[in-house]
């Protein structure tokens, strides 16, 4: 027989929780609005440096988990509002608005969503309960069944990049399906290096025939995922289709050049140009405008630091994390300086911001104890070190946290605390 | 609960335990209430590793099918020349046997399912499900019986990798049965189908993490399915309260 003391009706009867009678106003839902708010700085940069494609990428994200979570608690027996009013939610849509191209087709986000809500929280249980960040997830889950989207809708942070990507243009790409190159090609006139980039037209003709074929690239590109069938296909199939279609854009230049057209991700560009042989990293790191990059992260760290003073998030984790990926970045540029990119760039270029303040710091999908949480952050920032040196995808945020996830109930084992009373001699009772 | 002559009261009649199980449920358990790939979960290498296409899931499921069919027949007619001590040995000589006949078949006369398939086909020898029926049932029912529960588990085996393999094709690569013609024979071509652009594949569908995805939510949706029908049985004899 199902008898069903439901806790609201538990709390009825019997008027009082357990001890200890500690009352704390934050609450879960406080929480996660302070953290929402918090992102909003990090926002903005977001949209006058990569236009309103973003917000769409939200608002996209957000409706589409609202439908999820009024579905769960249908399915739940739960008021309906339960799961729209939750802040959860939209800080989960917030931050892969972060990390999804702001160009993507309207139904891949909404497939991601789908994926991060229902699959890997609600699945596991709901808010609390889940073991992978969703986000993290979602953005994984696109990354790998649709590769040549991510690639072809990414934006490269550019100053003022709001007026060109206004929100009709943008909404004509994301829903009408119209082509992201055309916005593109119109951002790159934006670029302040004018010179740098006729200089790269000229020397190579590639490019400029890259960037009219690139739709029917990415068309021979999904193909050849097909022919493939079942065998593992990765980002870094993409990366050497678009180099193998510049046919002798081997040289760092011209792959240069490419990947600027392309409006590739300057990991991306760093990637390929290793694949390619390249010795100096510097080249390709030495021409960029890294003024977006450092106002992005710089508001991202704005609102890090509101949410430790607020005592939200836990201030050794995002310190460990940043002094994890100094010190690992740092002895490994000193040691293969062709290999490994130099700690600004580290902590510049991809998520890594975003990661350390407000990903890694998530409470439900951390370590549980102190010293695991050191432990977490420091695991996090060795991977993605070592994931954007010698994986094959070029963006490694999101593997690394969902491994360091993976990880953390071991962690939590591993740093377990010693009982009050117990194992003070070795062979004791424990 | 009474227990009185060996038969056991319970809420839903009196049963004998020692009751033969009728010949259609036999059948029908290992279509569905004791399926081996979501009850059971038996045989989870081959099922998830085969089911990136229709085809290939189908092919697989077929042979799987054969096997165990034949072995069971094989081994309940041979039940009482087996002594206990030694009757996996035996079980494993006989599958090892079946399988290289229906690997040599394959090979002979479905060339592309056999590179397909590649080193699952005779990994079906390891099968799981066939040395379950083998242990669970031929061992000591008639050869008739043993061959009908053998096919209710092979045919619920086939079933769900092929349900599996399609919903894996259609997410993965857009069409469904694709090279049907070309593996199964050309009466199979006909199945051929391209549901829709390459631009709305998730390619996640067909590569490992897909399959555990897909198989747990087939999986979830069954288990759904038989909690549903036990609070239905439970709440027949529940006491309505006000609170309803």
């Amino acid at each position: 027989m199902n008898i069903i003391i439901t806790e609201q009706a538990q709390q009825q009867n019997l008027g009082i929780e357990s001890a200890p009678h500690l009352h704390a106003r934050m609450t879960t839902n406080m929480i996660m609005g302070i953290t929402f708010i918090a992102m909003l700085p990090a926002a903005i940069a977001f949209y006058y440096y990569t236009g309103f494609g973003f917000v769409w990428q939200f608002l996209i994200s957000y409706a589409t988990a609202a439908v999820c979570e009024i579905l769960v608690a249908l399915l739940r027996h739960r008021p309906v509002l339960s799961g729209v009013g939750n802040f959860s939610a939209a800080v989960t849509c917030l931050i892969m608005a972060f990390t999804l191209p702001p160009l993507l087709p309207w139904y891949l986000t909404c497939a991601a969503t789908v994926f991060a809500i229902l699959l890997v929280k609600e699945a596991f249980g709901g808010l609390g309960m889940n073991i992978f960040n969703p986000a993290m997830a979602g953005f994984i889950f696109l990354f790998v069944s649709a590769s040549g989207f991510m690639f072809r809708t990414w934006v490269v942070p550019v100053d003022d990049a709001c007026a060109v990507l206004t929100p009709s243009a943008t909404m004509e790409v994301i829903f009408d399906g119209k082509s992201p190159l055309e916005l593109k090609s119109l951002l790159r006139e934006q670029e302040p290096n004018d010179q740098e980039t006729k200089k790269q037209s000229n020397a190579t003709g590639k490019g400029a025939s890259y960037t009219e074929g690139s739709d029917a690239n990415g068309d021979a590109f999904d193909a050849k995922t097909d022919s493939t069938g079942g065998a593992t296909l990765n980002s870094a199939d993409g990366t050497s289709g678009a180099t193998a279609t510049g046919s002798d854009a081997t040289s760092g230049a011209s792959a240069k050049a490419l990947d600027g057209r392309s409006g590739a991700t300057m990991l991306e560009k760093v990637k390929s140009s290793r694949k390619s042989g390249n010795k100096d990293l510097s080249e390709i790191l030495g021409d960029l405008d890294r003024t977006p990059y450092i106002w992005i992260a710089c508001m991202f760290a704005l609102g890090g630091i509101a949410l430790m003073i607020l005592r939200i998030i836990i201030v050794k984790m995002a310190l460990a994390f940043f002094i994890g990926i100094a010190l690992f970045s740092g002895i490994g540029h000193m040691l293969w300086p062709e290999l490994i990119m130099p700690v600004t760039d580290q902590i510049l270029l991809g998520g890594t911001a975003i990661c350390g303040f407000f990903i890694i710091t998530d409470p439900v999908t951390n370590a549980g104890t102190s010293k695991g949480r050191i432990a977490f952050a420091l695991l996090c920032a060795l991977l993605i070190v070592a994931i954007r040196t010698l994986g094959s995808y070029s963006d490694s945020v999101a593997f690394s946290v969902m491994l360091s996830n993976a990880a953390a109930p071991l962690i939590d084992v591993l740093t377990r605390r010693r009982a009050f009373g117990h194992g003070y001699k070795k062979g004791e009772l424990e | 609960m009474n227990i009185h002559d060996g038969n056991v009261t319970t809420v839903e009649g009196v049963k004998d335990p020692k009751a033969k199980v009728p010949a259609i449920r036999l059948f029908l358990r290992g279509l569905w209430s004791e399926n081996p790939g979501l009850c059971q979960l038996l045989g989870m290498c081959p099922l998830l590793a085969v089911s990136t296409s229709a085809v290939s899931a189908l092919g697989l499921g077929l042979a799987t099918l054969l096997v165990v069919c034949l072995s069971s027949f094989i081994i309940s007619l041979l039940r009482r020349l087996i002594l206990r001590e030694v009757r996996i040995p035996l079980y494993i000589v006989l599958i090892a046997t079946l399988v290289t006949v229906v690997r040599a078949y394959t090979q002979a006369w479905y060339p592309d399912l056999y590179s397909s398939l590649g080193i699952y086909l005779p990994l079906i020898v390891t099968n799981c499900i066939i040395m379950g029926r083998a242990e669970a049932v031929a061992g000591r029912e008639n050869p008739l019986r043993s061959l009908l529960d053998a096919a209710g588990a092979g045919i619920g085996f086939a079933l769900v990798l092929f349900v599996l393999g399609s919903i894996r094709e259609i997410l993965g690569s857009g069409t469904w049965m694709a090279g049907a013609g070309q593996t199964l024979g050309s009466w199979a071509s006909g199945f051929e189908s391209v549901l829709y652009n390459h631009d709305y594949t998730y390619l996640v569908a067909v590569l490992p993490p897909g399959g555990f995805f897909v198989l747990a939510l087939l999986i979830a949706l069954k288990n759904a399915h038989a909690i549903h029908q036990r609070n239905r049985r439970e709440n027949r004899f529940r006491i309505k309260s006000s609170r309803d």
